[in-house]
């Protein structure tokens, strides 16, 4: 009976996107939808200053890193792997940095200059900004 | 527990953070591949000269990006490839470039590349050798022909990549210029084994537009390359002096959903042959080919494949008797067209092992080096398989 109240509630009322972070000094507090898929695409690799844009990624098997993908960036895991692995592999770009854990992610996110990642919840660290997504 | 270990377990999330963040503000990166197959490609000499189970199934790739500046970068790799008879075995230099990043905005990017630069202008030109990156251990020969795997996978020289993205979806760009250095194995390859003189490339010149629009699941491009070759006869041989042009055109689209991803690309392409045989010999041939592959992603680490590929080497003699007749019955028919049906299936072991496996069933041989002078006592048989099977590591 709880699994069948939880399940009509989620789908009455859908889990909230994830929220795209930056590291503070990032010069930008919206995207674009095509921006932040331009980013983690590697395709943009610069922010308006200059700066090099360092993307940090959840591995493919975390929920997380599904959901973003799916309703973020609208492109499924396997596809951001390849495109990665298109761009590592041929010289035009790094595969972005890998971490394990949510913790680990708002860790780089608040040390790495440039850097841009996602979180399941919003981040209270002053060094980390969060973008709005429009 | 010891002290040691309790300080080591204490210290280890901390020490991994940081070695993350390190990694990720880092100017330099590398990556690297291992992969060793067995491959038997009966009835043909495809792989080696008896057909058997063999082990030249190598690739290794050590590869390198450096951070200059903020928009430059220098990246480069080498590889070890061992394919038997597909490709020369041995060490290369794959690319290495210098990489500018000439204009970098929301809606458009332009890069310029160069130095030894991989061509980025087919679906899986740029990462053929890496097998994580491929879709299959042997990919379509109508387009990806492992005798021209050394001509086509890389240029000396410029190009130029440029993208944008707008409401009607992303446009990429690609054009580039330059030449392709060809060693004597290669040469002999391609023009037969008793050819004594030099082969060069005058100039590789390609251009490539992708479109894919605002979130659908498909995606287009249009490819068109030109190549000119020069070969200089031998001392002694009673071959000429030859021009070889060769045009293509291709057409390629791709479609990715959740479960499923179907990519396919056609080409056409014409082959001017001015000598060679003899002085005044002149010979326009127009060869055509494309696949169909589907992939079917079972779950994050099951995939299962399938390609239909087709390749004549002239499209008005589809069935090679003009080619037999012209040659007096020393070259079959079968050379002038090779047809294939594939299955295969890939399993991710965990992030870093893949193995592959996969079944080849083909009719012809119109792509079996060499192709000018083709190999008829070893390859006598019209239908032919490959069975290939490879254990990859990424690091």
């Amino acid at each position: 009976m709880k699994c069948l109240l939880l399940a009509v509630l989620v789908s009455v009322f859908p889990l909230a996107a994830a929220t795209v972070l930056v590291h503070g000094t990032v010069p930008l507090d919206s995207l674009t939808q095509t921006q932040l898929r331009n980013i983690f695409t590697l395709r943009q690799t610069l922010w308006p200053d200059g700066t090099p844009v360092r993307v940090i990624v959840m591995p493919d098997s975390s929920a997380a890193h599904q959901r973003f993908c799916r309703e973020q960036l609208r492109l499924f895991p396997y596809q951001l792997n390849n495109i990665w692995d298109k761009h590592s592999f041929s010289g035009t770009g790094r595969r972005p940095q890998q971490v394990e854990t949510s913790s680990e992610m708002l860790e780089l996110l608040r040390t790495v200059p440039g850097a841009i990642g996602y979180a399941e919840q919003s981040s209270t660290d002053s060094a980390i900004k969060e973008v709005r997504i429009d | 527990m010891t002290k040691l270990t309790a300080v080591i377990l204490l210290c280890l999330p901390g020490s991994l953070s940081s070695i993350a963040a390190r990694a990720a503000d880092s100017s330099f990166n590398w990556n690297g591949f291992i992969a060793q197959g067995l491959i038997r490609a009966e009835d043909s000499s495809f792989v080696n000269d008896d057909g058997d189970w063999s082990a030249q199934l190598t690739e290794l790739g050590l590869n390198a990006r450096y951070q200059l500046a903020p928009a430059w970068h220098i990246s480069g790799q080498t590889v070890y490839l061992d394919g038997g008879n597909r490709y020369p075995p041995g060490l290369r230099l794959d690319y290495l470039f210098v990489d500018w990043a000439a204009y970098n905005s929301e809606a458009w990017q332009a890069n310029i590349y160069l130095g030894r630069f991989k061509n980025q202008h087919w679906l899986y030109s740029s990462t053929r050798d890496v097998p994580f990156t491929r879709p299959s251990i042997v990919l379509p020969q109508s387009v990806y022909f492992d005798s021209f795997r050394d001509i086509a996978v890389a240029t000396d020289g410029l190009s130029l990549q440029l993208r944008h993205s707008a409401d009607y979806g992303d446009l990429t760009f690609n054009w580039s210029y330059g030449t392709v250095p060809i060693s004597v194995e290669q040469s002999r390859q391609l023009l037969g084994q008793q050819t004594q003189g030099d082969t060069r490339m005058n100039h590789d010149h390609k251009l490539s537009l992708y479109w894919q629009s605002l979130h659908s699941k498909f995606s287009y491009g249009f490819i068109i390359q030109e190549a000119t070759f020069d070969y200089r006869r031998g001392g002694t041989e009673l071959l000429s002096d030859a021009r070889f042009t060769s045009q293509r055109l291709m057409l390629a689209a791709r479609y990715q959903s959740e479960h499923w991803e179907l990519s396919t690309e056609l080409q056409q392409e014409v082959v001017t042959t001015e000598g060679f045989f003899l002085p005044q010999f002149s010979r326009k041939q127009f060869g055509q080919g494309g696949y169909v592959m589907l992939q079917y992603y079972y779950s994050n680490s099951l995939r299962l494949f399938t390609t239909l590929d087709y390749a004549v080497t002239d499209k008005d003699d589809r069935q090679g008797k003009k080619l037999q007749q012209m040659t007096g019955g020393a070259v079959p028919a079968y050379f002038g067209y090779q047809h294939t049906f594939m299955l295969g299936g890939s399993i991710d072991l965990n992030q870093h092992w893949r193995l592959d496996a996969e079944v080849h069933w083909v009719k012809g041989t119109g792509r079996l080096a060499p192709v000018i002078q083709p190999d008829v006592i070893r390859n006598n048989s019209e239908y032919w398989q490959v069975l290939a099977l490879q254990l990859m590591y990424r690091f």
